[in-house]
């Protein structure tokens, strides 16, 4: 085989492991930052901590009884769950985290794949994922869960037209689609008058990425965001009916939708691996951090987002900004070009 | 019930055992049912000064699938009778429920024709928290109570069995129903 | 060279065998699952021919809307009200069989005689490489050659949403349908004193009239008035 693919392969084991450390760790996080936020103090039992308190979760989950509805479609609610968390860290792939090093003489370069559509690829496997919320909520023979579960992909559909218009203002200024393109032109730097800069993306699309991170955090059902899924509204939308390790499976993926769309804004926005001293893999996991702190500031400060208010933000409001984002930046590079 | 059915009993998986032991106590997942003026307690538990919502590790939950606990806080009228036990039937195995508040063991200060005196009239209830309300101090010392007995329930449910431990269930139930004291 | 055999054998005989499942199967949820399937599978044919962006834009545009919105409507349609398909007539049978015979033959004989040829447009790899890239060359195509197919579709998806809009405004506001049985005003009035003392008497002017005249009606006890003066007394009956 191939030393590329093989290396690829060893490449994508290890990125999913450690994205399923992550995650489940990422629960763990919440919980702690959020309790210091409510002036509390969040799991401080279950190990020294409270560290333990993720593996404790997880193993309680696998061992509750299995419950499935008698008049459930049977195969599509086993298969919901699955898809949802299969789909979700398969969007991984395209992440940049770093250059290449040299293991053992060969080099190894730190993308599991290097494609010139990979924002497209990112947002085509963020577009699969919806299938898990609309089965699951159809599965459950449940017409509260089968409403849930359709606001809630009316909302991710809606926000992912908004995700990928506000990308297409990065795409003008950088001309390429792949990750890896994207930022190693973000390590270049930007010279205006007397500062030196790093062409970061947020610094020429500040409006995009407010629109970005808005439509992320819509995306991944969060709050402000969550109402098809809060508990006073649906009990739990689309996953009322899913006991045991298969609600675990949405559970956790929306967890790891989190990361990884927070690694993709710190890929496109922040520059990825880059930074002032030594560019990398930390870089990217600083700047990801951030996000998903932000993620967890936001649930813990704003109150829910009505379903109808939700919907208006997304059409009325987010959508023309976005166009008038892409006009202003088209023009910009044109100008820039000299082809105006 | 679970996949530890599976394991067979040996020395590599007592160890497993344990672990699931610790698991199931380590994290309770309650359900959110408030019924009455219990249920600001119950509430006031899970704020800051108390805690009792993340602190053990429990973290409360809408849908009955998804919890092991259920906190019968307030009066139980007739008329919500049954709803308390069709979710206490939709819960998940293994499920556990604590009594909280004098309205939800005896019925309360209230004899009158459409309060049910006490809520293990419709559900088996393994804690009984007395108090009118109680302070969320007792609501805590119930919830160690309760891990007590679900590390108990396990252990003899490794060691003897699921019929033992369900034995000991049924009368570490009776025990508590007893110390409640003669009813009206 | 076999490896991309086997994977495009297998590729299509899944896409196959999808699309077949999507046309019998019984649930339409199930039908469109199996659609989904063949779209993912068909855009990673597109991979392998080395269009990405066309298998990209399958994904988000297919599989990711499209079969989304069949979805939600599939799901919003009660399953009783779908008119029942009791098969063909059978002189149809026959003839629909027929003509799939016939298009079969068709097919093979273009495919195994290789009369059917596909020639190389004018974009080659070097074209394609002057123009920096696949998706740089798309829109060069696109926006030179191709703009009025372009505006006029973005018009006629234009039309598509304005008609979406009409016709799922509210309706205008209609009357308010008559109660069909007269509504009374019941008031609880508190006496003080004896049980037979008499009721006050309340000015039925200040009782506030939401639709039309009530009467009103002073009552002792709750269980009094379980019905509306003038209706039968069933419902006093039901009640107790």
């Amino acid at each position: 085989m191939d030393a590329n693919l093989l290396s690829s392969y060893i490449f994508a084991v290890v990125v999913l492991n450690v994205l399923l450390g992550l995650m489940a760790y990422m629960t763990y996080f919440e919980r702690k930052v959020m309790a210091a936020m409510q002036d509390r103090v969040g799991p401080n039992r279950t190990g020294p901590v409270g560290l333990l308190q993720p593996i404790a979760d997880g193993i309680k989950l696998l061992t509750k009884e299995d419950i499935i509805p008698k008049h459930a479609d049977r195969r599509i609610f086993l298969l919901a769950p699955l898809l949802s968390f299969v789909l979700a860290p398969v969007a991984a792939a395209v992440i940049p985290f770093g250059d290449s090093i040299n293991v053992f003489g060969h080099e190894v370069n730190l993308y599991v794949a290097d494609i010139n559509v990979a924002a497209l690829y990112f947002l085509a496997i963020g577009s699969m994922g919806v299938y898990g919320i609309i089965l699951g909520g159809y599965a459950s023979a449940n017409r509260y869960s089968l409403l849930g579960g359709l606001r809630s992909a009316a909302q991710v559909i809606s926000y992912e037209i908004i995700l990928g218009l506000s990308l297409i203002g990065v795409f003008i200024l950088s001309g390429s689609l792949s990750l890896v393109e994207i930022v190693s032109q973000q390590s270049e730097t930007l010279n205006l008058g007397p500062l030196q800069l790093p062409n970061w993306f947020i610094l020429s699309q500040p409006l995009a990425f407010v629109i970005f991170l808005i439509a992320a955090v819509a995306e991944t059902n969060r709050a402000p965001f969550d109402l098809p899924e809060a508990e006073t509204e649906l009990i739990g939308g689309f996953h009322t009916e899913y006991s045991g390790f298969r609600f675990s499976f949405f559970f956790l993926a929306e967890y790891i939708s989190m990361i990884i769309i927070s690694l993709f804004a710190a890929t496109i926005f922040l520059g990825g691996t880059d930074g002032p001293i030594r560019d990398g893999v930390w870089w990217l996991a600083i700047k990801a951090a951030i996000f998903l702190f932000f993620y967890i500031w936001l649930r813990t400060t704003v109150p829910r987002f009505r379903y109808d208010q939700l919907m208006g933000l997304a059409w009325k409001v987010l959508l023309p900004l976005v166009l008038i984002n892409i006009l202003l930046t088209g023009f910009i590079r044109l100008w820039g070009l000299g082809m105006l | 019930m679970g996949i530890e059915d599976r394991f067979e009993k040996s020395i590599l998986t007592t160890s497993v055992d344990s672990v699931f032991n610790w698991a199931r106590r380590s994290s309770l997942w309650w359900l959110q049912f408030g019924l009455a003026c219990c249920a600001i307690e119950m509430i006031s538990a899970a704020m800051p000064r108390y805690d009792i919502a993340e602190r053990f590790g429990m973290l409360y939950r809408a849908s009955p699938r998804q919890a092991d606990l259920m906190i019968v806080s307030g009066t139980v009228t007739k008329k919500m009778a049954p709803v308390v036990r069709q979710l206490y039937d939709q819960m998940s195995e293994p499920k556990w429920v604590i009594s909280m508040g004098s309205c939800a063991n005896i019925g309360g200060p209230f004899d009158t024709y459409a309060v049910v005196q006490g809520v293990d009239q419709v559900i088996p209830v393994d804690v009984y928290v007395p108090g009118c309300p109680p302070l969320p101090e007792a609501l805590y010392h119930g919830v160690l109570e309760l891990q007590n007995k679900v590390i108990r329930y396990d252990t003899i449910a490794k060691k003897e069995g699921s019929d033992q431990a369900e034995a000991f269930r049924e009368e570490s139930r009776a025990e508590a129903q007893a110390a409640l004291g003669p009813r009206r | 060279m076999a490896a991309e055999v086997l994977v495009f054998n297998l590729l299509s005989a899944v896409a196959i065998v999808a699309a077949a499942a999507m046309i019998t199967m019984r649930n339409p949820i199930h039908s469109a699952i199996a659609l989904v399937v063949t779209f993912v599978n068909v855009a990673a044919i597109f991979v392998m021919l080395r269009a990405e962006f066309l298998a990209a834009v399958q994904i988000i545009v297919y599989t990711g809307a499209v079969l989304v919105l069949i979805l939600f409507v599939l799901m919003l349609v009660n399953q009783d009200d779908l008119p029942e398909f009791h098969g063909a007539k059978p002189l149809q049978q026959v003839f629909g069989f027929g003509l799939g015979i016939v298009l079969l033959i068709e097919i093979g004989a273009a495919i195994l005689t290789r009369t059917v040829v596909a020639e190389p447009g004018p974009w080659d790899e070097q074209g394609i490489a002057q123009a920096g890239g696949h998706i740089q060359s798309i829109g060069q195509v696109l926006y030179s050659g191709y703009v009025l197919p372009i505006q006029a579709t973005a018009f006629v998806l234009l039309l598509a949403t304005i008609g979406a809009l009409f016709l799922g405004r509210p309706d205008e506001d209609e009357e308010p349908t008559p109660t069909r049985r007269p509504v009374a005003t019941i008031s609880l009035a508190h006496t003080r004193g004896a049980d037979d003392a008499p009721l006050p008497q309340l000015q039925a002017a200040n009782v506030k009239h939401e639709a039309g005249d009530r009467d009103l009606i002073m009552a002792r006890d709750a269980d009094e008035f379980t019905s509306i003066p003038g209706e039968d007394d069933e419902q006093k009956e039901r009640s107790e």
